[in-house]
């Protein structure tokens, strides 16, 4: 799911001309991106206090661990779990932003999964959407906080976000230079969909569990650090 | 602090347990990419570019190569987190 740099190219190598579709997303997503990372750190470093950084460590490494447990799909292709509404419905959905987007960047930096120059994008369709579905699930929950209605409505916004996350990601490298002569979005955005759709109900499945049940578990208002569980059951959003 | 190094420790276990599951087959955009056949070598190819680094044995590769990675994105989070400034803990106010 992460777009590499040699995909999305600003300058052709060959006749060293402006790739306009290419630069276009680049700097669309990056421009989208920004300041929501922006509002995310600024809120997030109001509202918590630095001993929240250990929870916050222990979210981010699992996300990076999940992430590269990949799992085979039809037509031998893997997924991996994309982590963000389970991180956002812990953390928050500020907080889950940062945290997502610290686990993208190092990625990028350190192992080359994701592109640099792509990061704007990868962290949008993966980071961005992701702790976004936080609002989805507390929308259609309601006061629901446990049950059969708090599970359809993790699993509604973990399998939208995915969906999305996959048409985004479609669009991004089909409108690319690299695809303009292979099919284009007609190609990309329902490879990426078939593709995510399946990992998209394995994760809204799991993270749909994973939620309810740290929601019966864990005794009301006691823990002050999952922001985001606290939300969902009625208080601010964080 | 000591709750942090056992789920920490229990990750890593789990990790290692379930790595040689993991599948090697490309991702989506891998396997379009190779089908476009018009991607170009990337500026930076990162420090441990496919989660390896240099042992022969790739389930000892990419696992070490997974363990720096938790560490470093441990590492990164509470530089993260020692920006944050509130000094209250959030909702406390409501801790019942």
């Amino acid at each position: 799911m992460h777009i590499p740099d040699g995909l999305l190219i600003p300058i052709n190598p060959t006749t060293h001309a402006l790739n306009i579709p290419d630069t276009a997303v680049l700097i669309g997503t990056w421009a989208i991106t920004v300041p929501f990372l922006v509002y995310a750190w600024k809120k997030t470093k109001s509202t918590y206090s630095s001993s929240f950084a250990s929870t916050l460590a222990i979210l981010s490494a699992l996300v990076f661990v999940m992430q590269m447990l990949t799992f085979p799909v039809a037509g031998g292709t893997s997924v991996h779990i994309l982590g963000g509404t389970l991180v956002a419905i812990i953390l928050g959905p500020w907080a889950g932003m940062l945290s997502m987007t610290l686990v993208l960047g190092m990625q990028a930096v350190f192992f080359a999964d994701g592109g640099l120059l792509a990061f704007g994008a990868n962290a949008l369709n993966m980071a961005v959407i992701g702790s976004l579905s936080f609002f989805l699930v507390k929308l259609l929950a309601g006061n629901s906080h446990s049950g059969k209605r708090f599970f359809a409505s993790v699993f509604a916004a973990t399998f939208g976000a995915a969906v999305l996350t996959a048409v985004l990601t479609g669009v991004e490298i089909g409108v690319s230079q690299a695809f303009a002569n292979s099919g284009g979005v007609a190609l990309t955005v329902p490879t990426m969909l078939g593709v995510y759709g399946v990992e998209g109900l394995v994760e809204a499945t799991l993270t749909g569990f994973v939620a309810t049940g740290l929601m019966v578990a864990l005794p009301r208002f006691q823990h002050t650090v999952l922001a985001g569980i606290n939300a969902l059951r009625g208080k601010d959003i964080p | 602090m000591k709750k942090l190094i056992l789920i920490v420790a229990a990750l890593m276990v789990a990790f290692a347990v379930l790595l040689p599951l993991a599948s090697r087959t490309p991702d989506g955009i891998q396997e379009l990419t190779k089908e476009s056949g018009n991607q170009q070598r990337p500026a930076w190819n990162g420090l441990m570019a496919n989660y390896s680094i240099a042992f022969s044995d790739p389930y000892v590769s990419t696992l070490v190569a997974g363990l720096l990675g938790v560490g470093i994105v441990l590492i990164a989070s509470f530089a993260l987190g020692a920006t944050f400034s509130q000094k209250k803990k959030p909702q406390s106010a409501n801790k019942s």
